[in-house]
């Protein structure tokens, strides 16, 4: 079991590493020309991306030390988790692949967890206990990754609303471990917040870097993989409920997986004095940005923090959650 | 009556969501699935197996039905109105 004072050392570390490359990245990618048009802006100002390897290196380099200190296999599947994650996220930022196959690609992220077995089939629910489920949970583990990956990729829509939530959501593992679990585990939520929080730093508005595809899918698959490895199963999924909400409203509204530079119709659009305005138009997806500013015209930095309100909200519910837990 | 703020609505949404998830995954995974099998030979298992998955599912898609419909009144309420 590894001492609490090397889990919180390694996590300083991993947010000195984010927000040192992130500042690099900055100047790299502005330099390279690795910059995107900012759609909720009046002057279309051009933002650097993908800010993804520098949270990538920030939380690898503290979990191949852990698997090279204690040998535990679960380490190395969470890093293998995530490597593969980021490197089809890299791949889509600097190629864009279309919506089908990226969601398919991202399968192959929940290999690593179900190849090398770390997991428990034993799910913890509320007043009820643990219940095991032999032969569900490994079809639920292959369906993690790729779903919770999805999802955070889908919420990235204002600035500050990846890195924001990201970092709120980790609240839904830090307690519940705490309460209930092996604390060695909270090393998982913690670089997760850790990153999430560096990157917060740049990417909150006016963001001055975005995350990308390699960056919102890794995140999403290190809180999928986390859930799993530190059985926070339920607590994480009533904490990622807003993001659930809105994956399954775009796919209900576009009817199927497509990547979302495809869709036309876009859910807002900016008005004359650059504040957000939901679209009427009936073909435009029904996503959760659209909603959040369906009470009229708003700033960015006001729907921006709505959205994280509403995680503020789905945290304190899934903690509430964690607290009925019986172990 | 003035009508409420819609971002008032979403919270209700996350609450009604919060509610009806764990509702949802106590039938599934505590009434569902540890259900017992309604004979031992191969028949019985394969017929039990596909009535699990019929109920999950059926369970499921209503849940998915019902916020489908609160987000079309939210957003006929709000985004349409």
């Amino acid at each position: 079991m590894e001492p609490l004072y090397l889990v919180i050392v390694l996590s300083l570390i991993c947010f000195a590493i984010s927000f040192l490359l992130i500042s690099y990245s900055i100047i790299f990618l502005r330099k390279k020309g690795f910059v995107v048009e900012d759609f909720h802006k009046k002057d279309k100002i051009l933002i650097p991306k993908p800010a993804g390897p520098a949270i990538f290196a920030g939380i690898s380099l503290p979990l191949i030390f852990l698997f090279a200190y204690t040998f535990e296999i679960k380490y190395f599947a969470v890093f293998l988790s995530i490597s593969i994650i980021f490197l089809i996220g890299l791949v889509d930022d600097l190629k864009v692949l279309s919506g089908k196959l990226k969601t398919s690609l991202t399968i192959l992220g929940s290999f690593p967890l179900l190849f090398f077995g770390v997991y428990d089939s034993h799910l913890l629910f509320p007043i009820f206990g643990s219940t095991r489920l032999t032969i569900v949970y490994p079809i639920i583990v292959l369906a993690v990754i790729p779903v919770v990956a999805n999802a955070f990729n889908m919420i990235d829509v204002y600035n500050g609303t990846i890195s924001g939530s990201s970092a709120l959501l980790c609240f839904s593992q830090i307690i519940p471990i705490l309460l209930y679990g092996s604390y060695e585990n909270v090393i998982f939520p913690l670089l997760m917040f850790a990153a999430s929080f560096a990157l917060f730093l740049f990417n909150k508005y006016p963001s001055k870097i975005f995350a990308g595809d390699s960056g919102s899918l890794m995140l999403g698959a290190l809180f999928g993989a986390s859930a799993i490895v530190t059985k926070t199963e339920i607590p994480s999924l009533i904490a990622f409920v807003p993001a659930i909400l809105n994956g399954f409203f775009i796919l209900a509204s576009i009817k199927g997986v497509v990547e979302h530079r495809s869709i036309k119709a876009r859910p807002v659009y900016l008005n004359e004095g650059g504040l957000l305005v939901a679209s009427r138009d009936k073909a435009a997806p029904m996503t959760l940005a659209r909603l959040i500013v369906a009470d009229g015209p708003m700033s960015e930095k006001k729907a921006s923090t709505r959205i994280l309100l509403l995680f503020v909200y789905s945290t304190i519910l899934a903690i509430l959650t964690s607290l009925l837990i019986k172990v | 009556m003035k009508p409420l703020k819609n971002f008032v609505y979403l919270i209700l949404l996350v609450t009604f969501s919060w509610i009806s998830l764990l509702l949802l995954t106590f039938a599934v995974f505590l009434l569902i699935v540890p259900f017992p099998q309604i004979s031992n030979d191969f028949s019985g298992r394969v017929v039990t197996s596909v009535l699990k998955v019929l109920f999950s599912s059926v369970l499921s898609l209503a849940w998915l039905a019902s916020l489908l419909l609160i987000r079309n009144y939210i957003a006929r309420i709000s985004v349409f109105r």
